[in-house]
């Protein structure tokens, strides 16, 4: 058939060395250029960050030396440089394939290709997958179809013309089977990839190859989307951040979310794909950062007037700058409680990063069952209890299974 | 009870105040400007050339299936030009609003922008654009005189127009949603948006949907009881098939949206707690329902699409169209499909593994159909001989770019995958890539294709073809730095950014918006050269393109009754059999003709529903009152006329066929 | 009728002759009978969203009462009754009309219409009483789910009363003409389905709400 006409162990081969060209062992991120810094004025530092974020993603030098890196670790043959040289001029790839491979080449400085933290990593992994599964359907049929529209013109006279051929059972078959086919494989890369990569699910490994040590309990984080910035509260340490969040490096995180008014979705693309964050609601998130460095996070999912601007900082650290971080952090005097969380809860906009140095116990609580709303008491006091194990596809099942009291009957 | 003047000032205007008119925003100071000039300006033109009379008795109270139809189109294009006006806007605010520098838009002004853009573009540019194609070409596709029920067609597009009426008012008194074009509570409630913004989303669209859901229930009653005798449903043109099913879509789909509408409706108007955070609200519970009509929705849109496609192909390849069987099952597949799938628009909301991939799966697994339509124009093509013509143009635009948007589709139904790209530029530039290289595309494949049909002259092909690759090339500026900037991180609906590394993709892409732009504008000089120059490009055969179906055997514009005749069908490409055969019209043997007539009330019923609409969003509770009594009464004295149909003599129709026969 | 059969030779050379158009009059069918049938399903999709949303929020009483302390049985026992009679009395209306005998036909449509209103005024009772013990629409999920799926059925049959009432008018000035009859057919539909609509409310809200 047409379809493969051109050589496809070649494409392959190009597409694969390409896609290890984008991810060089230390992540195409300097850790030393980003040492962590403390500033008061966190929306300038922000800005900082952004700034060598691009100014690293743009410099070819970083770029070539981190693709020189990783190309000599993968395949010592070829400079990096000849085999996009050598892509670019093969004759036989022609159309589609010559757009879509330097897409993928400047896919490398993009976050989402080259993430830091181990789930985004799988995720990422899952996207190259499926995407070059796709391209075996995809870039044949857009061939073939430029090929006949082509071919097939009027004017060429030579073309062979059949005006009632209408049916070929062959041709039907093949044409609803290569579909088929490449939706089995993708189905089944879902089903498996959907229950490893659940976000609701204990990581069983902080990197490829390197199982959670049993004695390591994850890093907790209760995370509140407010208008229009976040809360970060850690239990442990009993410390709440604003529009502030860091952890160390390759120790698993366990994020609870909840929003005081409306959906938000919580997202750090370096780290992992995002979850909503929702009022009166219970979202988990497990992820871990594998390298030190500075990563951006928002919210994803539009939430009203201040939501351009609900962005944070997230520090990937060392056990060692963490603690740091925490002692520093907590040094400021403030306390979260009910009324400063009621005055920070009202809506605001750039807010500049803000540290409590402790926090009423059971704050998170308090939010996520509305206690601090005006009208009837919390939530959970006027739940009537369930039976227990509620459906799956709950996200307020845990706060309701966990926090339902007795009936006021 | 005494009346004192601010009561009565309540009662009368409600909420609505002086203040409530923006004459503070430059921007629509001068849009309003603009548009009244425009009005004014038309409005005299028809006033002067005395139209107004002939604008009333042949177009709005019409009840001919065929000018429903051009008027529905026309709806859509007047649309298209707000709804892309709208896109401009964003376009250029995104590509300046770096750093510290915040744009020209404040968030204020920004947010009603992306809500209107895509309210406008999904209820009232696509949705009147397959309406009104299906109108138009469906009856006389399957040898009907007209629809089932032909007032109740007139009714449902001046119900549509009343919605779009609504939801343009909000331009220039009060404010519209900015709450994102589906409105997701918690943020659509009253305490995240007190003013009258969600409330004109909400009248607009129920007011709209009315007219939609009718048409719907009409289209499916006339091509199962009006089809030509012979026409079984294997039989019946692969567009008919698409529009049966997209119709299906509707009234399996739209009373969702409906009662959804109308839940959220109650809670901002009678306190109830469907969707609010408090009191045992579940606002996750409008996120499934909204996209378990959403979901349908957007093959109710690119269904129509496809069936134009396939009409399209085999026209202009000169061949019967490959594998009509299978492109019938295929598209009922679709159609079954897309209501498992609706979970994939919020895979991020909490959803257990199971669950996720369940719904991941059943969307991948619509590819499967859909692949196969697309081998099956592919293998039309084969073995044809394809004239280019604009229409085939943008068929292979579509199929190059459509697949494209596919593969993108099935990567996002992936989980996990959607965990990173969900609500990034990567599914904005998603579905712009399968709503214009779907839907759209089609859309201008439909009206070059049908326009000789619908008035007998040609559309000029230099600016069609011109405006076609200003369209195509537009498009891949526009979209693909989004994906980019998807896979950069970068989500929607944003009005400001910090990273100034993205400006540059950013300002690709509205420079791909300003050559959309000079392809809408070529498209319009297309029109106005085509009028100019109609006798050059006049058709008198009723057959321009050498087409296949029984839309092709009448003269064109066909007359009021579409067949002197009924057709009697025998094969799927029945104009292309009976052309074989050397038929010829018949000059003799007319028969008086059953035809309904016209009515006014349709356009007194949907002035009234507006009136009621605004009236509801302001709170003007005695206004909403007597219209909505008044709109019973319009419909009730509606059924006392008997009298809705009239003969034509058959010297009446022997005097027309004749006519066009030496024509 | 020579002009109307083609005749051309057969790839095999056999005449075939082939008609192309109905030279005779022809009038497709009648669909106003499935355009309302497909009326009532779209309607049906608006209950099974009440129903669903009902399912949904039916147990979130937020600290307000519960079904089982709201609603009363005997009331609605009765409503359900008046509300099944009417539609045997419609069927009884049918059957007079398929006859052809106005009066009784109307007869028997004005003891429906007396039935339906029976139902709709003790349905306001129930919900005057429901809002004056602070059981009203805006208290809880539930109560706006219970208003709103009972209410929206309520609405149907006001409407359908008033039709009824616009139907006695027409056949009364015009006679069952094939018009009218079409039209009681389809009122004769929409009775019957909210009858049907009934019988879930009824199992679905009251029955389990009170018995669970």
């Amino acid at each position: 058939m047409l379809f493969f006409a051109f050589r496809k162990r070649d494409i392959h081969a190009v597409i694969w060395r390409d896609f290890r060209v984008c991810v060089p062992p230390n992540g195409g991120f300097d850790p030393l250029s980003h040492t962590a810094q403390f500033s008061a004025h966190g929306h300038d530092k922000r800005v900082a960050v952004w700034r060598n974020v691009a100014a690293h993603a743009l410099s070819p030098s970083n770029h070539l030396r981190a693709a020189y890196r990783s190309a000599y670790l993968v395949d010592t043959a070829v400079p990096p440089f000849l085999s996009v040289a050598s892509v670019m001029s093969m004759k036989t790839l022609r159309g589609l394939l010559l757009l879509a491979l330097p897409l993928a080449l400047s896919g490398c400085h993009t976050v989402l290709m080259s993430p830091s933290g181990d789930v985004a990593l799988q995720q990422r992994d899952l996207i190259i997958t499926s995407f070059v599964l796709m391209l075996l359907i995809v870039v044949p049929v857009i061939i073939a179809t430029l090929v006949f529209a082509w071919r097939y013109r009027a004017s060429n006279e030579k073309a062979h013309y059949d005006p009632n051929w209408d049916h070929s059972t062959i041709v039907e078959l093949m044409i609803w089977s290569a579909p088929l086919l490449i939706i089995i494989a993708l189905g089944a890369i879902t089903w498996v990839s959907t229950h490893k990569l659940d976000p609701y699910r204990p990581l069983d490994r902080i990197a490829a190859g390197k199982v959670v040590p049993v004695d390591t309990k994850p890093l907790e984080v209760d995370v509140v989307a407010l208008d229009w910035k976040w809360l970060f509260i850690y239990p442990e340490q009993n410390l709440a951040v604003v529009n502030e969040l860091a952890a160390p490096v390759d120790r698993p995180i366990h994020f609870n979310l909840t929003a005081s008014t409306v959906m938000n979705s919580f997202f750090i693309p370096a780290l992992a794909g995002q979850i909503y964050a929702m009022p009166g609601m219970e979202t988990t998130l497990q992820a871990v950062i594998n390298k030190p460095g500075d990563y951006w996070g928002m919210s994803a999912n539009y939430s009203g007037a201040g939501f351009s601007y609900m962005n944070f900082t997230f520090h990937g650290m060392s056990e060692d700058d963490f603690a740091k971080w925490v002692a520093q952090a907590k040094s400021h005097g403030d306390t979260l409680d009910q009324a400063t969380y009621t005055a920070l809860e009202a809506p605001s906009e750039k807010n500049p990063v803000q540290y409590y140095g402790s926090v009423t116990p059971g704050l998170y609580q308090s939010i996520l069952n509305r206690c601090f709303q005006p009208g009837p008491s919390c939530m959970n006091m006027l739940r009537v209890p369930e039976p227990s194990g509620g459906g799956e596809a709950s996200a307020s099942s845990d706060s309701q299974g966990a926090m339902s009291m007795a009936h006021p009957q | 009870m005494t009346l004192h003047s601010p009561d009565l000032g309540k009662l009368i205007f409600g909420r609505l105040t002086l203040d409530d008119i923006p004459y503070h925003e430059p921007i629509l100071i001068f849009t309003f400007i603009g548009v009244a000039i425009g009005a004014i300006a038309v409005l005299g033109l028809i006033t002067y050339y005395r139209k107004w009379g002939y604008l009333w008795s042949e177009w709005f109270t019409s009840v001919d299936h065929k000018k429903i139809g051009i008027m529905y189109i026309v709806l859509a294009l007047i649309m298209l030009l707000r709804g892309f006006a709208d896109a401009l806007m964003m376009r250029g605010q995104q590509a300046i609003a770096f750093g510290t520098h915040e744009g020209y838009l404040p968030a204020h002004h920004y947010d009603q922008i992306f809500t209107a853009h895509g309210t406008i573009m999904i209820f009232f540019v696509a949705m009147p654009f397959i309406t009104g194609l299906i109108n138009f070409v469906m009856p006389l596709q399957i040898g009907s005189r007209d629809v089932a029920f032909p007032f109740l067609n007139n009714f449902s597009f001046w119900m549509t127009v009343s919605g779009a009426v609504l939801v343009m008012a909000s331009l220039f008194i009060g404010v519209f949603a900015r709450t994102g074009w589906l409105a997701y509570p918690p943020l659509s409630e009253l305490p995240s948006s007190p003013d009258s913004g969600v409330d004109y989303w909400i009248w607009g669209l129920q007011i709209a949907g009315v007219g939609t859901t009718l048409s719907g229930i009409n289209m499916i009653a006339t091509i199962v009881k009006m089809r030509a005798p012979g026409m079984t449903m294997m039989r019946m043109p692969i567009f008919t098939w698409t529009a049966l099913l997209a119709n299906v879509l509707i009234v399996a789909a739209f009373p969702v949206l409906t009662a959804t509408l109308a839940l959220l409706a109650l809670d901002r108007y009678a306190g109830t707690h469907f969707f609010t955070n408090d009191l045992g609200g579940n606002y996750m519970m409008y996120v499934n329902l909204i996209w378990v009509w959403g979901h349908p929705e957007v093959y109710i849109l690119v269904l129509p699409a496809f069936g134009v496609y396939s009409e399209v192909t085999s026209t202009f390849s000169r061949k019967r169209l490959f594998g009509y069987a299978s492109m019938v099952y295929a598209t009922v597949v679709i159609a079954v499909l897309s209501y498992l799938v609706w979970l994939h628009h919020f895979f991020t909301m909490g959803s257990g593994a199971s669950v996720n991939s369940f719904f991941g799966i059943t969307t991948m697994i619509i590819s499967i159909p859909t692949g196969a339509k697309i081998f099956n124009w592919m293998f039309t093509m084969y073995r044809g001989r394809i004239v280019y013509d604009v229409p085939m143009l943008w068929v292979v635009a579509f199929i190059v770019t459509f697949v494209i948007g596919g593969m993108t589709g099935v990567l996002l139904a992936v989980p996990p995958a959607d965990f990173e790209l969900h609500n990034s530029l990567f599914l904005i530039a998603h579905f712009h890539n399968v709503i214009i290289g779907g839907v759209l595309f089609g859309m201008f494949a439909g009206v070059n294709y049908w326009f000789p049909k619908a008035f007998g002259f040609r559309l000029d092909p230099f600016w069609g073809k011109v405006s076609f690759w200003f369209w195509v090339v537009g498009f891949y500026f526009a979209f693909m730095p989004l994906y980019w900037l998807g896979l950069m991180g970068v989500t929607r609906r944003l009005r400001h950014f910090d990273d100034p590394s993205l400006q540059i993709w950013f300002e690709i892409a509205a420079f791909g918006a300003v050559l959309i732009l000079i392809g809408i504008a070529a498209m319009i000089v297309q029109f106005a050269v085509s009028i100019l120059h109609r006798d050059k490009l006049r058709d008198t055969t009723g057959d321009p393109w050498h087409g296949r179906t029984l839309e092709w055997s009448t003269s064109s514009p066909p007359p009021p009754y579409n067949f002197a005749f009924t057709p009697q069908v025998h094969d799927i490409d029945t104009w292309w059999q009976m052309k074989q055969y050397k038929w010829r019209r018949p000059v003799e043997g007319f028969l008086p003709i059953h035809m309904p007539k016209n009515t006014g009330t349709g356009v007194y019923l949907a002035v009234l529903s507006l009136i009621f609409g605004f009236a509801m969003v302001w709170y003007m509770w005695l206004i909403a009152a007597i219209s909505f009594v008044a709109l019973l009464a319009v419909a009730i004295h509606h059924t006392f006329n008997y009298d809705r149909d009239y003969y034509i003599p058959a010297d009446e129709v022997g005097r027309v066929e004749t006519a066009r026969a030496g024509a | 009728m020579s002009d109307m059969t083609m005749t051309v030779s057969g790839s095999g050379g056999a005449e075939e002759a082939l008609r192309f158009h109905v030279a005779e009059d022809h009038h497709p069918e009648n669909a106003t009978l499935l355009g309302f049938w497909l009326y009532l399903m779209s309607d049906c999709l608006i209950f099974a969203c009440l129903f669903a949303t009902y399912g949904v929020l039916g147990r979130e009483y937020a600290g307000g009462p519960s079904a089982k302390e709201v609603l009363e049985l005997p009331i609605v026992a009765v409503n359900t009754t008046l509300l099944l009679l009417s539609s045997i009395t419609y069927g009884f209306a049918v059957l007079e009309m398929q006859l052809n005998r106005r009066g009784p036909m109307m007869a028997w449509l004005i003891v429906t219409w007396l039935l339906g209103a029976g139902f709709i005024g003790l349905e306001l009772t129930e919900f005057t009483h429901l809002v004056s013990i602070g059981a009203g629409p805006g208290r809880s999920a539930f109560l706006s789910s219970f208003f709103t799926l009972v209410g929206t059925h309520g609405l149907h049959v006001t409407s359908g009363l008033i039709w009824m009432i616009v139907l006695l008018v027409q056949v009364g000035k015009k006679g069952l003409i094939p018009a009218n009859k079409r039209r009681l057919m389809c009122l004769s539909m929409f009775w019957h389905f909210l009858d049907v609509v009934w019988v879930g409310v009824f199992s679905f809200v009251y029955l389990m709400g009170v018995l669970s």
